[in-house]
């Protein structure tokens, strides 16, 4: 049955093998440029610490192609679930061959065992060796950014893509079975995939343990390095709020030292459109406050274990859809 | 006589509609079958039952003692033709063999290539550039090299011209004589094919089995009488009338009766199995349109005698 599992999957396979292959001397050829300017700037003066520009040149000269490396990276499993899982049953029952196969002196559950232990494993150590490789190409990259909750780092790092496979796979076979059309069943797991792959960071991902909180206070180093400064009556939002090793998942509004709103009026005399300097200095003086809930960078692995739990229970409860549909409803 | 194939009350169906209802059959080991019915009789659906393909909706079959598809060793005593003799397309006539040499334990691998080079088949060929003719006899030629002691074939030779037919059905009697004991089922709705090779008839009509034996049984045990004109009723008793028909004053039945026809004013003419069998369809098509005289005789023709 492995033998003949390999047979049916070779084409496939050397395609997703030349694909896999070229992805990764893509990112073989990424990760040395990166270890080669960061030899050459930084890791000299890393220790003691660099000047800013030196730290933001280098972030800068790599975010683009970093981040983009890091979406296709996600879609990698998205990929092999459609185009090595959907069609591994799917295939079979839409040219009839299932009529042949299971008529061999192998029972269905084992035919469906080797056939998503080989194929599935194959993706999912494919998709793991990509992100290795990825991270140890951009690892310099990723220490000097320090953003490494941020959905697409996070997605492409660690532990966590070997479960998407894992997960991917197992949609894409469990679709084949249900539709019975290979093609249908392709198009069905990539938009699956691709919506609970945005729900989870959105939605999920933060309330993996329950966040702390912290105040945080406005003065001039939070305010410069925020994203934005939005004011509406007394109400004095701060998007992209940061504090150093943690990961902000939500911000308040701001108070004053006393806990209450502070003065319109105050606020509105710090607004001076088009010289954010003048108003982060105007609003770091009124010794403002905002409640924030964060995740602590401690968090970061026990993170990656939690979600790559979460994927496995789903690509388990989704294989034991398959040999539970294979035995009864298949007939 | 042990039975290969038993099944009581066995009904299957799909979406709401029932593909075969109340069927109680037993086949005895070591005949070839043929299974012979309408399209739609529910033929395929009883085959596919047989070989665990297949789970029955209601009633219970058991195959070589089993259940049907129960485990590999139950899977490796039977072997199974599909309808349209499914192959992989993609993979080598050579690949099909390794397939097969490496999911049975009784293999035989000199069995299955003495076969495939008998039929002039190259074994680098891919399975998709084979005739309809060579498809089915490499999946014949799988099912054999299993060695089961029960093989099952849906309607192989349906879309076969008639030299790859009769080459298919030459290489199904010699795998049925290579070893004494060997059960085959086949079906199909071209009673000349069965008759070459069948010894052993089964009947299904409206999802229902209408006939079933031996085929020189059957043959022996049925008459076609033309004589003057009378009502069934009229008939000796012992005859259980097939079929009637009235035309001025002259009747001609088609009866069954084991023992010897009684001297009358009639002619009697022998039947093939081919008039048999269209005897038995053309009655069931009529008594579905209207119930009438007829059906006082079904429960005398559902089986035949043990």
């Amino acid at each position: 049955m492995i033998w003949m599992t390999w047979r049916q999957f070779r084409t496939q396979a050397i395609v997703g093998a030349l694909a896999l292959a070229a992805a990764a001397i893509y990112l073989l050829v990424l990760g040395l440029n990166i270890h080669a300017d960061y030899d050459g700037s930084l890791a000299a003066c890393i220790a003691k610490g660099c000047a800013p520009g030196l730290v933001s040149g280098f972030e800068d000269k790599y975010s683009t192609v970093v981040m983009l490396t890091d979406l296709a990276l996600m879609a990698v499993p998205g990929l092999l679930g459609a185009f090595w899982g959907a069609p591994l049953i799917g295939g079979e029952l839409a040219s009839g061959t299932h009529r042949l196969a299971w008529q061999q002196s192998v029972t269905r559950t084992r035919w469906l065992t080797v056939k998503l232990l080989v194929v599935g494993l194959t993706a999912v150590i494919g998709t793991g060796l990509l992100d290795l490789l990825m991270a140890w190409g951009v690892h310099q990259h990723d220490t000097v950014k320090a953003a490494r909750f941020s959905s697409l780092v996070f997605g492409a790092r660690g532990i966590v893509p070997f479960s998407y496979a894992a997960f991917a796979f197992t949609l894409g076979a469990a679709t084949g079975l249900l539709l019975r059309r290979p093609i249908a069943a392709t198009g069905l797991t990539l938009a699956v995939f691709a919506a609970v792959q945005f729900v989870v960071p959105t939605a999920l991902r933060s309330n993996y343990l329950p966040p702390r909180t912290a105040d945080i206070r406005l003065d001039t180093t939070t305010l410069s390095h925020a994203d934005g400064i939005v004011l509406s009556g007394s109400s004095l939002m701060i998007g992209g709020i940061s504090l150093p090793d943690a990961w902000v998942v939500s911000a308040g509004h701001a108070v004053d030292p006393a806990g209450q709103p502070p003065n319109t009026e105050k606020l509105n005399n710090c607004l001076a459109p088009g010289q954010f300097d003048r108003t982060v200095d105007c609003l770091a003086e009124q010794d403002l406050h905002v409640t924030a809930t964060y995740q602590p960078n401690t968090r970061y692995w026990p993170f990656q274990l939690i979600e790559a739990a979460l994927y496995t229970a789903m690509a388990a409860a989704l294989s034991g859809f398959c040999f539970f549909w294979i035995r009864r409803r298949t007939t | 006589m042990t039975a290969v194939i038993e099944a009581h009350g066995l009904g299957k169906r799909y979406r709401g509609r029932w593909a075969l209802t109340e069927c109680t059959l037993s086949i005895p080991a070591g005949r070839v079958v043929g299974l012979v019915g309408p399209n739609g009789a529910g033929k395929s659906t009883l085959l596919n039952l047989a070989c665990g393909q297949l789970h029955p909706t209601a009633g219970t079959i058991r195959v070589l003692g089993h259940r049907p598809g129960d485990g590999p060793g139950q899977l490796a005593r039977v072997g199974f033709v599909a309808q349209d003799t499914p192959v992989y397309a993609g993979l080598s006539v050579a690949d099909h063999l390794r397939f097969g040499a490496r999911t049975n334990p009784a293999w035989d691998h000199e069995a299955a290539y003495r076969r495939i080079e008998q039929l002039g088949l190259d074994p680098r060929q891919k399975a998709g550039r084979l005739s309809g003719g060579q498809r089915a006899q490499l999946a014949l030629t799988l099912a054999a090299a299993k060695q089961p002691e029960l093989l099952l074939l849906d309607e192989p030779v349906a879309a076969l011209d008639p030299l790859a037919r009769r080459s298919f059905l030459h290489s199904l009697t010699e795998f049925a004589g290579e070893r004494e004991g060997r059960t085959i089922v086949l079906s199909s709705h071209v009673i000349t094919d069965l008759e070459r090779v069948c010894d052993y008839l089964l009947l299904i009509s409206g999802s229902r089995v209408r006939l079933a034996g031996p085929c020189e049984e059957l043959i022996a045990e049925h008459y076609r009488i033309v004589g003057p004109r009378r009502a069934a009723s009229a008939l000796p008793a012992g005859m259980a009338v097939v079929q009637e028909n009235h035309i001025d004053h002259r009747s001609a039945f088609i009866v069954r009766t084991a023992a010897p026809l009684p001297k009358g004013d009639w002619r009697v003419e022998r039947l093939d199995l081919e008039d048999l069998v269209l005897a038995y369809l053309v009655r069931d098509t009529r008594s579905h349109d209207s119930y009438d005289a007829h059906d006082a005789h079904d429960s005398h023709d559902l089986e035949g005698p043990q």
